[in-house]
This record gives C-alpha cells, sequence and structure tokens, in this order.
C-alpha cells in the first residue's frame, strides 16, 4: 500500500493490466513519447514498445474507429482522449458504432474497449477544456459510463473497465488528478461497475455527486453538519448502469435528496436520477428534488467557480431542503 | 484462377434474392432493402481472391459478401422477416448482417465508419502476428466522408493491411478533379482504377492483397461502373459468347437458384416469429 494520487493509480492500472494482458493496447495522441498530456501513460511507450502503446494522428474520430476495429478482433484497447471536450468529433464512432456493434451484430462481436478522457472543470481550461458530457454517453443504451472521484476507486474502476466485454466511457476529473493522494493498493484489484459507495453516512438529506464534486459535497455537508443537519453522500462511481438501489435506500431513510454535477441542469444526469428516485421512493420524499448544477450556458473562463456547484452553492440548497 | 461460372452463380444468386426482397419490401411485408446497386461482380470478384483467414468489410449495401462466405439465405429470409433463427436476433435493419465465423464485419450506416474499423482490425491482426488482410467495401459518395480519410491517413501511417475497394457509379456529385484511385497519394497509399470485369478486379485485389500481406501496406482500387449498363447481364452475353455457358444452362442456372430461394423463403415463412422476450434484448454483454 502506498500513497498515490490520481494520475499514478491510473498509471499503475495501465500498467498491470498490460502486463497481465498482452491484448491490452493504448492508443491516442501524445500517449506514448510524451506520456498524455496529464502524464497518465507515462513510462509505458518504455515498457511495452510502440507495437501495444500508439501514438496516433490528431483524429478522435479514427482514434476511437481504430479502437473498435481492434475490440472486434479480440484486442482491449484503451483509447485516450485528451480532454472530454474533444470527444465531439468521435461521437459517430461512440454511439452509432461501438455502442452497438455487440447489438446488432446480435451477440456476434463484442466491442470491449474502454475510451478516456479527462473531464470536468476548475482548473482555468475555458470552453474547451472544463466540459462535463457525461449525459450524451448515458443517454446512449450499449455505453458504460464511470467517473471516479479518488485514486483508489480510480485503479480499481479503470482494470474493471479494462476488463469488461462492453464499451466503457472512462471519465477522469482533471481536478482530481494531482489534487488528492490517498493509499491505494499496489497489487491489481477490481472495484465492480455499477456499484456506488457511500462517503458519508447521514440522516437528514442523501446528496448524490461525481467526480470533482464530491469534495465539494463533502465540504458543504461538514459546514451544515455545524447547524446540525446531517448528510449522507453518495458517489454512483459508475454514472451507468447507475446503482439506483443503493441511492434509494438512502432517500428512504432520509427523505431528501440533492443531485450535484457539473453539467448544466437542463437534461443533466441528475434530471434522470431524480426522476428514477422519484418513481422509487416518492412516497417516503419530506422535501422536492433539488439538482445544484453548473448552468445552462458553455463553460465560462473567467467566472468559472460561479458556474461550478462549489460548496457555497451546495449549502444553501442542503439548508432550504432540511427546512422544508 | 477465377472461374467465372463460380462468380455468375454467386452473382446472380445474389441478385435474384436482391429481387425477391424487393418484392416483400414492395408488399410491405419486410422494411427497406438497400440495393447493391448492380454492383455484385465487383463484390464476387474481390471477395474471391481473399484468403479464407481474411476479412470483409462491407458497407450496408454489400450484404452479399456473407452469402458468396457462405450465409445461408434462408438466414437471409429470417432475418428480413423477423423470425427465429435471424443470426442478428432482429437487431439489425436489412443488410446490416455480420457473422464472425465469415469473417463479416458489421456495416456502418450513415458513414462509412468501418472503414475505420477495418484499419484497427488489420493493426490488431498484424499485432497477433496473423498475415490476415481486410478488403473494405465503399462507394464514390463514401470517399467524401471524414471516415475515408481517417482510414487512408491511419493505415497509410502505419501500413496496414487493409485494401480498399471504391465502387464508382458515376454518379454526378460536386468534386474536386482528382480521380478516385489518386485520393490516396496524400497519405502514400498507391491507387488503381480497374473497369467492371471480374477477372480484372480479381487480379487487382489478388495483387494488392498479396503486397499487404507482405507489409507493403494499403491499397486504393476504384472500380468504374456505369449506370446505364447492368454488368451482370453483359458478363451473363459474354460467357454465352465466349462458349463458356449455354444459354440453356444460364437458364437451368437461373431456375436453380430461383428454387432455392423459394425454399428458403418458405423455410423462413414457416419458422415461429422472434419472440417478444428477444425484442429490446439487454445492450450489455450477459
Amino acid at each position: 500500500m502506498t500513497q498515490k494520487n490520481m494520475v499514478k493509480a491510473l498509471n499503475e492500472a495501465l500498467y498491470q493490466e498490460m502486463a497481465r494482458d498482452d491484448r491490452v493496447v493504448i492508443l491516442g495522441e501524445d500517449v506514448g513519447k510524451i506520456g498524455g498530456v496529464f502524464r497518465v501513460t507515462e513510462g509505458l511507450l518504455e515498457a511495452y514498445g510502440e507495437a501495444r502503446v500508439i501514438d496516433t494522428p490528431l483524429d478522435e474520430g479514427g482514434i476511437v474507429g481504430v479502437a473498435i476495429g481492434m475490440a472486434v478482433y479480440g484486442l482491449r484497447p484503451v483509447a485516450e482522449i485528451q480532454f472530454a471536450d474533444f470527444i465531439y468529433p468521435a461521437f459517430d464512432q461512440i454511439v452509432n458504432e461501438a455502442a452497438k456493434y455487440r447489438y446488432r451484430s446480435g451477440g456476434e462481436y463484442t466491442c470491449p474497449l474502454v475510451i478516456r478522457a479527462p473531464v470536468g472543470g476548475g482548473i482555468k481550461g475555458g470552453l474547451y477544456h472544463s466540459q462535463s458530457p457525461e449525459a450524451y454517453f448515458v443517454h446512449t443504451p450499449g455505453l458504460k459510463v464511470v467517473c471516479p472521484s479518488n485514486p483508489y476507486d480510480a485503479k480499481g474502476l479503470l482494470i474493471a473497465a479494462i476488463r469488461d466485454d462492453d464499451p466503457v466511457i472512462f471519465f477522469e476529473p482533471k481536478r482530481v488528478y494531482r489534487a488528492v493522494k490517498m493509499d491505494v493498493p499496489d497489487e491489481p484489484y477490481e472495484i465492480p461497475l455499477g456499484k456506488a459507495r457511500i462517503v458519508r453516512e447521514g440522516e437528514h438529506i442523501t446528496i448524490v455527486t461525481w467526480g470533482a464534486m464530491v469534495y465539494e459535497a463533502i465540504a458543504a455537508a461538514e459546514e451544515v453538519s455545524r447547524e446540525g443537519i446531517s448528510v449522507e453522500i453518495i458517489d454512483p462511481r459508475t454514472l451507468w448502469p447507475i446503482d439506483i438501489e443503493t441511492i434509494v435506500r438512502s432517500v428512504q431513510k432520509t427523505g431528501r435528496i440533492v443531485v450535484v454535477h457539473e453539467a448544466p441542469r437542463t437534461c443533466g444526469l441528475g434530471a434522470e436520477i431524480l426522476q428514477l428516485v422519484t418513481e422509487r421512493a416518492f412516497l417516503h420524499l419530506q422535501a422536492p428534488p433539488v439538482r445544484v448544477t453548473g448552468w445552462d450556458t458553455p463553460f465560462p473562463y473567467t467566472l468559472e467557480n460561479e458556474n461550478l456547484p462549489l460548496a457555497h452553492r451546495i449549502v444553501p440548497a442542503l439548508i432550504a431542503t432540511a427546512k422544508y | 484462377m477465377l472461374d467465372p461460372i463460380v462468380v455468375l452463380e454467386h452473382a446472380l444468386r445474389a441478385r435474384l434474392l436482391e429481387e425477391r426482397l424487393s418484392l416483400l419490401a414492395r408488399a410491405r411485408h419486410i422494411g427497406h432493402v438497400p440495393s447493391a446497386q448492380k454492383a455484385e461482380l465487383v463484390l464476387v470478384a474481390a471477395a474471391l481472391a481473399l484468403e479464407p483467414s481474411d476479412w470483409i468489410a462491407p458497407s450496408h449495401r454489400d450484404w452479399a459478401c456473407a452469402l458468396f462466405r457462405g450465409l445461408s439465405l434462408d438466414a437471409f429470409f429470417r432475418q428480413a422477416l423477423g423470425r427465429a433463427g435471424d443470426p442478428t436476433l432482429g437487431n439489425a435493419s436489412l443488410g446490416g448482417i455480420s457473422a464472425r465465423a465469415l469473417r463479416i464485419l458489421s456495416p456502418s450506416l450513415p458513414s462509412p465508419a468501418h472503414l475505420v474499423h477495418a484499419c484497427g482490425l488489420a493493426w490488431a491482426a498484424r499485432l497477433r502476428g496473423q498475415r490476415e488482410v481486410v478488403l473494405a467495401f465503399t462507394s464514390e459518395s463514401g470517399v467524401e466522408s471524414g471516415d475515408f480519410h481517417s482510414a487512408l491517413n491511419f493505415s497509410g501511417i502505419h501500413r496496414l493491411p487493409v485494401v480498399f475497394v471504391v465502387k464508382n457509379l458515376g454518379v454526378e456529385l460536386p468534386r474536386p478533379p482528382v480521380p478516385i484511385r489518386e485520393k490516396g497519394i496524400a497519405y502514400g497509399i498507391e491507387g488503381q482504377s480497374c473497369p467492371n470485369e471480374p477477372e480484372a478486379i480479381h487480379r487487382v485485389v489478388a495483387s494488392s492483397c498479396e503486397r499487404a500481406r507482405e507489409g507493403e501496406g494499403p491499397f486504393l482500387i476504384e472500380v468504374e461502373l456505369s449506370p446505364k449498363v447492368d454488368p451482370l447481364r453483359a458478363f451473363e452475353q459474354s460467357l454465352i459468347n465466349r462458349g463458356l455457358i449455354s444459354a440453356e444452362s444460364l437458364f437451368a442456372l437461373r431456375r436453380n437458384l430461383l428454387a432455392d430461394i423459394s425454399s428458403a423463403y418458405q423455410s423462413a415463412l414457416e419458422a415461429l416469429p422472434l419472440s417478444q422476450g428477444s425484442i429490446g434484448a439487454e445492450p450489455y454483454a450477459l
């Protein structure tokens, strides 16, 4: 067990999976010689060579399309998109191809690939280095969508994603990459996809959040605890298929739910989570379900901290919900 | 050596199957049938140039490739009619049949995304130490897409064993005055145009597959089709003129193929409809 940040934990997961399974290959822009824009793939080229760690042209559609071909053949490709904001040129390949390949071939083929992409704001990245596009992919049957919030989960979830037989979109909160260190086992381990983590137990309100916003939720929960409000925080970790049972169990206990996410509010994943909860625990609700999210605007540069649902925006929502 | 009678039989079976399916579609018994646009000879001649271990990445119009490689007529009707035994379990639209055992990839729509998959597949085969080649089909419209250029770029840089065959129907589209066969030059890919004659197509596909297998990289073949001529009819006539088949034998061949098609249709009709349980099958692997 060693203290590691998320970059190191992800790098270790990739290194160990490549050692365990020679079908695992890495491809993306600058993943080889440079080691990735955030250095997540650093050292892999030296360890495994150019045949398995492939620097590609700047062509996201091409990267994902090639990865699909490799996956269909039987490899386990891990494609990197430098920022989630750059994933849209690959949208057709992800949504119409990777997500549907197993389905439309009647199970003749599977498409076991992982698409990694740094996600979220908070690094002064502006419009095109800050987005949180998870809802587009959650909306697409056939994809699994993952977003770890800490180094331990990141390693175990990435290993599980690589070993999964379906395409997995693996969003990495870039604000957390080097901001958090924790004990991470040196040996490989899996965290099963589709299982949420209860970050903190509480009695009065359930917060559901993921990625970098988990830390904002913790800060907000600390603050309202001084007013006697006890908050339970659930990090789904896998955004789809989501562990709705764990969330519903929590809401049945607390009677109140607040969803926090960076993505814009309208048709964000928060809306779906609240609807799923309403369908299952309507009579347990003691207050209207609430969303604290990014605004319905493109991600701003100067005012990014006004756009992000930071603790100072979560606290009033918690108090209002508790007092309803 | 290409046997012209084998080519004729495959192409005619595909044509007659398409005609029967189109009749069913017009009667609204089945969905839309993507037409091969009279390019059956191109598909057969190219496919017959492959080794059994090679792969085909068809477009949705090239579904007959699965037929040439052994998929039964019955399977096509079961898919079209939504009957038990449909290899796609009711999920793919017509033209969407794929078969791992036959090394036929799943065709893409609406863009020719399968061209890029062909590159990944060829790359994977090379990584696994296999001498497999991927034959990828598209049309003159497909070459206008970003996927086509992605495929040429990736395959050109990494010298991937992919042979691209473009069926040029000669449809007037606004495009730069560069022949399709020259579109690979910027990517370091050689190209060649070829008349729509089975022997010529077979020859150029076989040689480009061989060079790809030897590590010399991808190749781009443009086959020029004329929308005004039915190449299959012309091919039949040329075989008669060359004394390779008699009019009577051709008639008998056509009659036998039609009987096979009718029998397959009947067998599929009698099969059970796909059960409700198979509709909306799990989108994830079990």
